[in-house]
């Protein structure tokens, strides 16, 4: 059995907005692990939330993928999802069913005028050959599962009566009900407290030894992606600047980009000791970006060769990197 | 003999605040009938000194955002008094001032909101947004005026072009710094920060901190710090007040707050952050269940429902913030701890 279960290769995902193309992916390449977590990191507008997007053909209208493929390892043989009519009847009995998705808003993402139970039901009636009072069980279990008090009676209550964290476990209980094989999750953490996010991080953490799922984390905190992720990929403006394992990630930083995003937050615990190192200036206007490097324009280590596209760089065992600075240095 | 006295100056009690309350009436029905209060602060002491940072932590719905409105006086208080000590040695009630007084201690303490996309007024231009609070500080002439808005754009490394543009024209940092020079336009003594880098991009943020940083220690600013993230607020405070519910529940030095908490809601909340660093973490306390509602809070130690070292005191009796054995200035409400 192949021991990836979705690979994304050179996808680019343009906006055609009047007579502008937005380049919101623009080259991305990943592979996420069988049961393990990928984590993607950057800040807002990096195209982290149009990648998952893309991989779940939910993409605005306004919205087209122009180059590249998303290939989903299943049990049956590879599916090449970017060929799939988004609306056929494949895709949609792999959109929630083998390939789930969390998104970031819990507050936004459930319907208000239907219960909890009939939102949950509503997947795994449409999925699986079930009845109606065994679906009701089924959810009522998974609910308690993810630590929701009284779920026989919660069940019938609307998401209004829910607190946010609740929320986001109800959200994580749909995406997981019918058991699939990848779960996206999009800062699922990230419009909670710290310890209710402690909370859904342990739920996550549960669910993926449990059932063996596969993850792929999108979130702009770094201190979730040591926690959680196996891998990581660094994002920034459409394109994947370093990716490879935590330890090659996090331990051994070699993007400019990378170590300055690590220097410029601050670290619990060591607080005043350390002064912060911002990123100068602010990230370049999508219409309007810098020829070469996308972070020429902010970055410390700046020669004239970034004027020019720098090559993805193997510096061992998958560790890879987008910068000019990283030849002859640590290229193996 | 002289130095010391200046040194003394320098660590005085700026402002202090006692048994500080705010509630909000639940109405119902056609009447409006008051049917209860949401407690959202209830009962805080503290005070800060001159030229510190104090940051306050909690999750949402805790109270610390009231309380910043309450310092700043956009709420009346319920009850309690803020006191503050001008360096004449005269002590003000802020809250038993006549109109003359009030607007005269205005000046000294003023705001910084968690969301510059809201806290300035899209269709003036960031010159008018300045001009207006130093027209009624009492800067009458237009030329000194503009000189000096052109100097607090400099003070926050933003080019003076930048006050004849409008709110949308600038980006999220630029915008929250603009918001840092308009609160420093009429030199107050404290600023209150309220979550001033949440709605921030992580890149950005480091930016805004260390400018916040660089003011203070220029211009000997006295901060009163909110966030909800506590690795921000460790950055930026010399004390840290932890609140659960409308109380403060533990209030001692940031290294001292890390290094040897005592409040268990507290240390559910250090084991809670994620840290980006590859070493192997300390034991994950998880919290169950959510914060009560401050409408109707529970008996006894507020913390009680969720805490596992509960014994069956907490559940009657509510602890109050007492002073840590051995220790100079770390206070706990917890009955577990060993307090004088």
């Amino acid at each position: 059995m192949n021991d990836i279960i979705l690979t994304v290769d050179g996808l680019k995902t343009y906006f055609y907005i009047d007579k502008h193309v937005i380049k919101s992916v623009n080259g991305v390449s990943l592979k996420v692990r069988r049961g393990k977590t990928l984590g993607l990191v950057g800040e807002s507008g990096c195209g982290k939330t149009v990648t998952s997007l893309s991989i779940m053909q939910l993409l605005p209208k306004l919205a087209k993928i122009s180059d590249g493929s998303i290939i989903y390892h299943s049990l049956k043989g590879d599916i090449e999802l970017r060929n799939l009519p988004r609306n056929g009847k494949k895709m949609r009995s792999i959109r929630g069913k083998e390939i789930a998705m969390i998104f970031q808003d819990p507050m936004t993402s459930l319907n208000p005028v239907y219960t909890i139970g009939y939102q949950m039901m509503e997947n795994l009636l449409y999925h699986e050959n079930i009845r109606k009072g065994d679906a009701r069980k089924k959810v009522i279990k998974l609910l308690g599962e993810l630590g929701i008090p009284k779920p026989e009676s919660r069940i019938d209550d609307y998401p209004h009566q829910f607190s946010g964290g609740m929320r986001q476990r109800v959200m994580i209980a749909m995406a997981m009900i019918c058991n699939p094989s990848l779960l996206i999750a999009d800062e699922p953490t990230t419009a909670l407290d710290v310890t209710i996010q402690a909370q859904i991080i342990e739920i996550m953490k549960q669910v993926q030894k449990e059932h063996g799922t596969s993850i792929m984390l999108i979130t702009h905190n770094m201190g979730l992606i040591a926690d959680m992720a196996d891998d990581v990929a660094v994002m920034y403006m459409g394109k994947i600047v370093e990716s490879g394992t935590i330890q090659d990630v996090l331990g051994n930083p070699q993007h400019p980009y990378t170590r300055a995003l690590l220097k410029s937050v601050p670290v619990l615990g060591i607080g005043k000791r350390r002064r912060l190192e911002p990123i100068r200036g602010s990230t370049p206007d999508p219409l309007n970006m810098p020829e070469g490097c996308e972070f020429s324009t902010r970055c410390d280590y700046v020669t004239n060769q970034c004027l020019t596209e720098p090559p993805v760089l193997d510096i061992g065992s998958g560790h890879l990197v987008k910068c000019w600075q990283c030849k002859g240095r640590c290229l193996t | 003999m002289n130095n010391s006295k200046q040194t003394m100056n320098d660590n005085r009690i700026l402002i202090e605040i006692n048994r500080l309350k705010k509630y909000y009436p639940v109405t119902r029905g056609v009447f409006r009938r008051v049917v209860g209060y949401v407690k959202a602060v209830d009962g805080v002491n503290f005070f800060v000194r001159k030229s510190e940072t104090l940051g306050f932590v909690g999750e949402s719905g805790c109270g610390k955002t009231t309380l910043g409105k309450c310092i700043v006086r956009l709420l009346t208080p319920t009850e309690g008094e803020i006191k503050y000590f001008h360096s004449d040695g005269q002590v003000k009630d802020l809250l038993k001032l006549n109109k003359e007084e009030s607007f005269n201690m205005r000046k000294k303490i003023q705001i910084v909101f968690q969301d510059p996309y809201s806290s300035l007024n899209p269709i003036m231009t960031i010159f008018n947004s300045f001009d207006e609070p130093l027209k009624i500080h009492g800067m009458k002439n237009p030329g000194e005026r503009k000189d000096r808005i052109a100097q607090l754009l400099e003070a926050v490394n933003l080019s003076p072009d930048y006050m004849y543009r409008y709110p949308h024209e600038l980006s999220g940092g630029q915008r929250q710094r603009i918001c840092i020079a308009r609160a420093l336009s009429i030199n107050p003594e404290i600023i209150v920060c309220d979550e001033p880098v949440s709605a921030l991009d992580v890149s950005i943020q480091a930016q805004v901190l260390n400018l916040m940083k660089d003011l203070q220690e220029r211009l000997k600013l006295t901060y009163i710090f909110i966030a909800h993230d506590l690795s921000v607020v460790e950055y930026m405070s010399n004390r840290i007040a932890v609140m659960y519910l409308g109380k403060i529940v533990e209030l001692a030095d940031s290294s001292e707050l890390y290094n040897d908490s005592r409040h268990p809601y507290t240390e559910a909340l250090l084991s809670a952050v994620p840290v980006p660093t590859l070493e192997k973490k300390k034991h994950r306390i998880v919290l169950k269940g959510d914060v009560p509602s401050p409408e109707n809070p529970p008996n006894g130690c507020r913390f009680h429902l969720r805490c596992e070292k509960r014994i069956k005191i907490c559940q009657e009796v509510e602890p109050e913030l007492k002073k840590v054995k051995g220790t100079n200035n770390h206070y706990v409400a917890c009955h577990l701890a060993e307090t004088e």
